[in-house]
């Protein structure tokens, strides 16, 4: 089911880069950023991509910082239970 | 606080869209017969702030290992040179006023004073913050164990100090 689900979303992203005019139904991005002698358009133009990115930005910094944490609790419980054996120093093997 | 810190952003995200869309669809800037912003001097007050954070962190690494002395002395430091960022925004914004940049003037002075003015009622909070972290540290109320206090005091400082650290190159010098 997972898989389904990866296998639709990668699909759909295809879908579009492959088809980059339905990609662009917005009046104002579908512009560019370099329209001539349309300043407003180009500030409107990188306005909604800043803002467009921000959810993803602010989403994806806090799900990193989450996995890197999870990571971390794991790789501590690893270095406790599994890694003794192979500990280097004095200060790792905690003698 | 992470889902506070990420509201947010995404406030100050939107602010600065606004500014972004006036910014870049302009030819010139500043608009013609708006003054230009004081650089060196804030380029002086983002140093300050930026020393606070590392304050702030000295602080926390201090009670982290029971240095109850240093997370005061960090405290402190941090609240100090929080107080000389505001005082020294506060005054340029007398100058900028002087020069005829106000709130009513013209679109560059209000999205200049909302985006800036934000970011300095957040430091303003966060001073406030910082001085009741302070008044609790003084009577030892935080322990290696226990200080979630300071923990989240020094999580909302970084994320004022990152702010600026954003805020000032996209007002100040783009």
């Amino acid at each position: 089911m997972k898989r389904k689900f990866l296998v639709f979303g990668f699909a759909l992203i295809g879908a579009v880069l492959v088809v980059p005019a339905a990609a662009r139904a917005c009046a104002v991005c579908g512009l560019g950023p370099d329209v001539a002698g349309d300043p407003t358009a180009r500030g409107f133009y990188w306005g909604i991509l800043f803002l467009m990115a921000m959810p993803f930005a602010v989403a994806g910094s806090i799900g990193a910082w989450l996995v890197y944490r999870y990571w971390r609790t794991c790789a501590g419980r690893w270095r406790k239970e599994v890694g003794l054996p192979f500990a280097w120093t004095h200060k790792e093997s905690e003698r | 606080m992470l889902m506070f810190l990420a509201f947010e952003t995404m406030f100050f995200a939107g602010m600065l869209g606004v500014f972004l869309v006036f910014r870049l669809s302009r030819t010139s800037w500043p608009p013609p017969g708006e003054p230009y912003l004081p650089i060196r001097v804030t380029w002086v007050n983002t140093g300050i702030l930026v020393a606070s954070a590392y304050a702030m962190c000295r602080a926390h690494r201090a009670i982290r290992v029971g240095n109850q002395a240093g997370l005061v002395h960090g405290l402190g430091l941090s609240a100090l040179l929080g107080t000389t960022f505001l005082a020294v925004q506060g005054s340029e914004w007398v100058r900028l006023v002087h020069f005829g940049l106000t709130l009513q003037s013209s679109t560059y002075g209000a999205t200049f004073y909302t985006l800036i003015g934000c970011h300095g009622i957040h430091v303003l909070a966060a001073v406030l913050w910082l001085a009741a972290v302070l008044l609790l540290a003084t009577r030892g109320r935080f322990s290696p164990e226990r200080h979630v206090g300071v923990q989240l005091c020094k999580m909302y400082w970084m994320f004022v100090v990152g702010l600026w650290l954003v805020l000032f190159p996209s007002v100040y010098l783009m």
